[in-house]
């Protein structure tokens, strides 16, 4: 279609253009928008949880309080044979060692709200706050 | 679109094989620019410019949505050989086909730009790898992740729909689809 544009006339041309440019100035306000309010729906109802609940290969593997400071070192992968350390700190978990290629679960920030998460893609973990154990 | 294709009883006008294997070859290399490059944000990992959509998004206008399919999965198959294991394959898979879906549905409705299209396939993307990553892990936990994925998504595919229309109009002119 964009290569006969050129030989029709240029006015309904335009206004074809315009009323695109229209559109997708609108979708990005509608997306922009959603967003908006799911976030601050997100903010408003966050929670700190009670638990960090440490799942391994899509399986419950342990829940942790986050009252009492902790180091867990976690044998994580779909093995068993990796290694990831998980340290509860002020209410607040993280990640502080990993043998990870990628590391993003280490420089993660620490989570301490209900349903925040740290995933470790490669080692198969993820660490989520819940309200109970 | 249709013209182009159907000469000489369904087999492909050379050139549009060779465009579409130039685009393939184009879009691998993307992704692994896209690659090297740092990450944008370490909170929040798989923002990602989808540098390669510019090269799908000319498949699907110059030659239609057949060219997009293909582009797409051979770049994502030899993108997944030569970097990935099982894992991102299945996100790849994912995230391509929801969006080329949506890309293919919004250019065909032709009530978007290149810009629209790009965004509507960029936040599909998102959501298709947020529902593996939601099957892989067995938690909904992540799906606020789509929150962020979908502003960031929209500002990416702003520029890449802008990259693709300036592309296509490149194109249109030297006539590579004739």
């Amino acid at each position: 279609m964009s290569v006969e544009m050129s030989h029709e006339n240029d006015t309904s041309n335009k206004n074809e253009i315009r009323k695109k440019i229209r559109n997708d100035i609108i979708l990005v306000g509608v997306i922009i928008l959603a967003a908006l309010i799911a976030g601050s729906i997100y903010m408003l109802t966050r929670k700190p949880g009670g638990y960090a609940v440490v799942s391994i290969n899509g399986n419950v593997y342990a829940s942790y309080s986050l009252s009492e400071d902790i180091t867990v070192e976690l044998q994580t992968g779909s093995d068993g044979t990796h290694r990831n350390i998980l340290v509860i700190k002020d209410g607040k978990v993280f990640v502080s060692e990993a043998d990870c290629r990628d590391g993003i679960c280490v420089k993660h920030n620490p989570i301490e709200t209900i349903g925040d998460t740290i995933v470790c893609l490669p080692n198969r973990l993820v660490i989520e706050v819940q309200k109970d154990g | 679109m249709s013209n182009s294709s159907n000469n000489r009883r369904g087999r492909l006008p050379i050139k549009r094989l060779t465009t579409d294997a130039v685009f393939a070859s184009v879009a691998m290399i993307l992704s692994y620019v896209e690659f090297l490059l740092p990450p944008i944000s370490t909170a929040f990992p798989g923002i990602k410019m989808g540098l390669p959509n510019v090269v799908i998004i000319c498949a699907l206008y110059l030659y239609g949505w057949k060219d997009a399919i293909a582009v797409s999965f051979v770049r994502l198959f030899l993108v997944v050989m030569l970097f990935g294991n099982a894992l991102t394959l299945a996100y790849s898979v994912a995230g391509a086909t929801l969006s080329l879906i949506v890309m293919i549905i919004l250019k065909k409705i032709n009530r978007f730009s290149t810009v629209g299209v790009s965004i509507a396939g960029g936040v599909f993307h998102n959501v298709g790898q947020i529902l593996v990553a939601m099957f892989v892990f067995a938690t909904t936990g992540i799906a606020y992740y789509l929150i962020v994925l979908s502003v960031t998504g929209t500002i990416a595919g702003v520029v890449v729909g802008l990259a693709a229309g300036y592309a296509l109009k490149i194109l249109n002119r030297r006539k590579i689809s004739k």
